[in-house]
């Protein structure tokens, strides 16, 4: 192989595909990223064999083929190239990276072992304006499962039903869920996308862009401007979340967002470190007020915030890190709260906005 | 600066046969005689500590007091005085305070102080260590092991080596050619069966050690391969954890007379676990790991764990574990002792799941049971199997 480019055009590919190159893998080959020729186009790929990520970049060929580098110092050595033209030739497995009057050589893999992209035949295909998927994706994906214990919660629910796209998230205490319309889709489907994919996604989409979805039992992969993600699924069950959302409440409040936020945030300064790390925030709801009076061995806060409140008084207590996370996810000036007394799950939502909520259950004492 | 520049500056303190000390500092009469703190030398405990003029005789912790009697029948056995040492214990760690609020205490005998930002107030490391070594010596009459290091692994070492009295500094450049002439064993989690297995390997020394690859030390040792692998090039990551909180909950029992009969040993392992399941309860944790412990006639001890998929805290739960382990051990020769503890805890939930019920019948009859022990008293309630153990149990 045999190509002329500009730092820059490597560098763009390098950092597009680098995270989905799994660092500790015990395949060798896995640690690597394979460029590849294709007409005018240098293809950069890297996978841990549950996401992979190709993109391609202009550049001027002179000669084709292909070759895997190891990852780490082929980005290093990347970033800390002159801004020149730079010329890549490879004889067998080792590449040469050539710039002003210097080169540097790198051992590589063989580009036979680096396992395919591949696309999948399918037809089922959605398309979806890259802002509207990236802000479901913001949306959701903080309410997933951290631990891997079982895995369908560290992965978000896709589901496609006519024309309708929703992302759900849960971690079995909370779930985020979110809606949008694709006008004219009829094709279905449901399955969990890794975290990690999705966090790729929302990494790598520009907002102008256009998302289209392609879709097969078992994988998905997601096309926009120069990129392709191809994901696995996460196998397994996802619960039927849409029965443990309330339809109805006993007590309906409108806070503003930003000073209800505030008050947490201060409030959770004395109830993180108390020694059971439960971070509990308690609300005394009554009079048209939230209350919060709250102590620790290290002091005490109380403060109140004016609401518009319809229904019963109630005393409920959460974890205020989950209260923190959708308050940061949630754009408008004021959000709806939604709860049926100390121990349902109490329902968060934007005001006028029916296609997205948050669901958190209350902490028990 | 940033936190991973930052260079640590590590100290291990250990003192020197602890218990042992202390009773010759306060009664002149035993000074340069040997010692052992275990109790009476024909009942059936074993050394807690013992002087370095008995360690001349062989006598080690951990070996049965009638053996150490047999090795030097001179010896002065005296009891554990716990409320001493806990109380000279308290006095070194106001010293250890007066330069690092970083301080993970081991046992009453050995702590990890992290000194790295207080050299601005009181000078180098190397001055530090040196100067609450002096102080322990001076304000307590007692000597310590210091070691200073970049890390909690070397600096352990570094104590270690020169005992008694000893004071090791290590500075980077050292470490390698400190480390490399060392046995495996000096390693931190290395034990007599893995030391074995790297014996098998001709790997004996921490030099040999760093021949082997990760991958292959994986394929050997599982996940300790990895830490084996850091720890021979003296690469440790762990910080030093003040307040400690309690990494195991556990209890066991020593028979009267040692036991053969599995039904009976299985009574014992349910009461240990009921006591267990209570106490974990009562902190409001779960446990995901159960280890049993059986001790034999010949004082050969076995443990084994299992580590489970969730967190439990049910008596039932930690019980069933635990008996499967015991059924699985062949036991050769009668039990002396039988133990059960659990750990690897995470905080018991109060935050419910949206797919379950919230509380199982189950769990709310174990509060309901802790709630009449804790009214009513140790006995007012029971499981009807272990009323036949009656009072037995010297639990």
């Amino acid at each position: 192989m045999k190509i002329l480019c500009k730092k820059e055009n490597l560098l763009a590919g390098v950092n597009t595909v680098q995270r989905a190159v799994s660092p500790k893998n015990t395949l060798p080959i896995l640690q690597g990223i394979k460029l590849k020729t294709d007409g005018e186009n240098l293809w950069f790929e890297a996978t841990d064999l549950e996401i992979g990520i190709r993109c391609k970049v202009p550049v001027n060929i002179q000669e084709g083929g292909q070759l895997v580098l190891p990852a780490r110092l082929f980005s290093e050595i990347t970033r800390k190239l002159p801004d020149s033209d730079l010329q890549i030739e490879s004889i067998d497995h080792n590449v040469k990276l050539i710039y002003e009057n210097s080169n540097f050589a790198i051992n590589g893999f063989d580009p036979e072992e680096f396992p395919e992209i591949t696309e999948i035949s399918s037809t089922d295909i959605i398309e979806i304006p890259a802002a509207v998927f990236k802000n479901m994706i913001r949306q959701t994906i903080f309410a997933c499962a951290v631990e891997e214990t079982r895995p369908v919660f560290t992965g978000i629910l896709l589901q496609i039903e006519k024309e309708d796209i929703y992302l759900v998230s849960t971690d079995t205490h909370r779930l985020a869920y979110s809606k949008a319309v694709i006008r004219g889709n009829d094709k279905e489907f449901k399955g969990i996308i890794p975290s990690k994919t999705m966090q790729e996604i929302y990494r790598l989409l520009d907002d102008n862009e256009i998302l289209t979805i392609k879709f097969s039992p078992s994988k998905v992969i997601f096309h926009f401007g120069t990129v392709q993600i191809l994901t696995r699924l996460i196998e397994g069950q996802f619960p039927s979340y849409k029965q443990v959302i309330p339809q109805s409440c006993t007590t309906k409040l409108f806070i503003h967002t930003r000073r209800f936020m505030d008050t947490v945030e201060r409030a959770s300064l004395l109830s993180k470190d108390n020694y059971l790390k439960t971070n509990t925030v308690r609300f005394q709801i009554e009079d048209a007020l939230i209350q919060i009076n709250q102590f620790s061995e290290m002091g005490k806060i109380s403060e109140q915030i004016e609401i518009e409140q319809d229904g019963e008084d109630v005393a409920i207590s959460f974890n205020a890190k989950y209260i923190l996370d959708l308050l940061k996810v949630i754009d408008t000036e004021h959000i709806i709260m939604e709860t049926s007394g100390s121990f349902s799950p109490c329902i968060f939502r934007p005001e006028n906005d029916q296609n997205y909520l948050c669901l958190v259950l209350p902490l028990r004492n | 600066m940033n936190q991973s520049e930052r260079k640590l500056q590590i100290i291990h303190v250990d003192m020197d046969a602890f218990y042992a000390a202390i009773e010759q500092r306060d009664n002149p009469d035993l000074s340069g005689k040997p010692v052992v703190v275990g109790g009476r030398p024909n009942s059936r405990g074993v050394v807690s500590t013992c002087s370095y003029e008995a360690r001349k005789f062989g006598i080690r912790s951990a070996m049965p007091l009638t053996e150490a009697r047999r090795r030097c029948p001179q010896a002065v056995f005296l009891p554990v005085n716990m409320p001493k040492y806990t109380q000279v214990s308290s006095q070194i760690h106001l010293i250890f305070k007066d330069y690092t609020p970083l301080i993970e205490s081991i046992s009453l005998d050995e702590a990890f102080l992290d000194v790295s930002d207080s050299t601005r107030l009181f000078g180098s490391a190397q001055k530090i260590a040196l100067e609450i070594k002096e102080r322990i010596k001076r304000d307590l009459d007692l000597t310590a092991s210091v070691g200073l290091a970049p890390n909690k692994f070397l600096a352990k070492i570094a104590s270690d080596i020169q005992k008694p009295n000893g004071l090791v500094m290590l500075t980077e450049e050292r470490i390698q050619d400190f480390l490399d002439p060392l046995p495996v064993e000096r390693i931190w989690g290395v034990g007599a069966r893995t030391a074995e297995k790297l014996h098998n390997l001709h790997v004996r020394t921490i030099q040999e050690l760093k021949r082997l690859d990760e991958p292959s030390l994986r394929s050997h040792f599982g996940i300790a391969g990895t830490r084996l692998f850091f720890l021979a090039r003296g690469i440790d990551n762990r910080p030093v954890e003040t307040d400690r909180e309690a990494k195991s909950i556990g209890r066991e029992t020593t028979f009267r007379e040692d036991l053969s009969d599995y039904e009976v040993l299985q009574a014992f392992l349910l009461n240990l676990s009921a006591d267990v399941g209570r106490r974990l309860r009562k902190e409001s944790l779960k446990a995901k790991t159960v280890t049993i412990k059986v001790r034999f006639a010949d004082f050969h001890t076995l443990s084994r764990s299992k580590t489970l998929d969730t967190y439990i805290n049910l008596d039932q739960d930690i019980y069933l574990e635990a008996k499967h382990l015991l059924l699985e051990l062949h036991l050769s020769q009668p039990v002396r002792l039988i133990g059960v503890s659990v750990h690897n805890f995470v905080p018991e939930e109060f935050q419910n799941s949206l797919f379950e019920p919230a509380e199982s019948e189950k769990e709310k009859l174990a509060k309901t049971i802790d709630a009449i022990k804790e009214r009513y008293g140790e006995k007012s309630i029971t499981l009807a199997r272990l009323l036949n153990l009656g009072h037995e149990d010297n639990l």
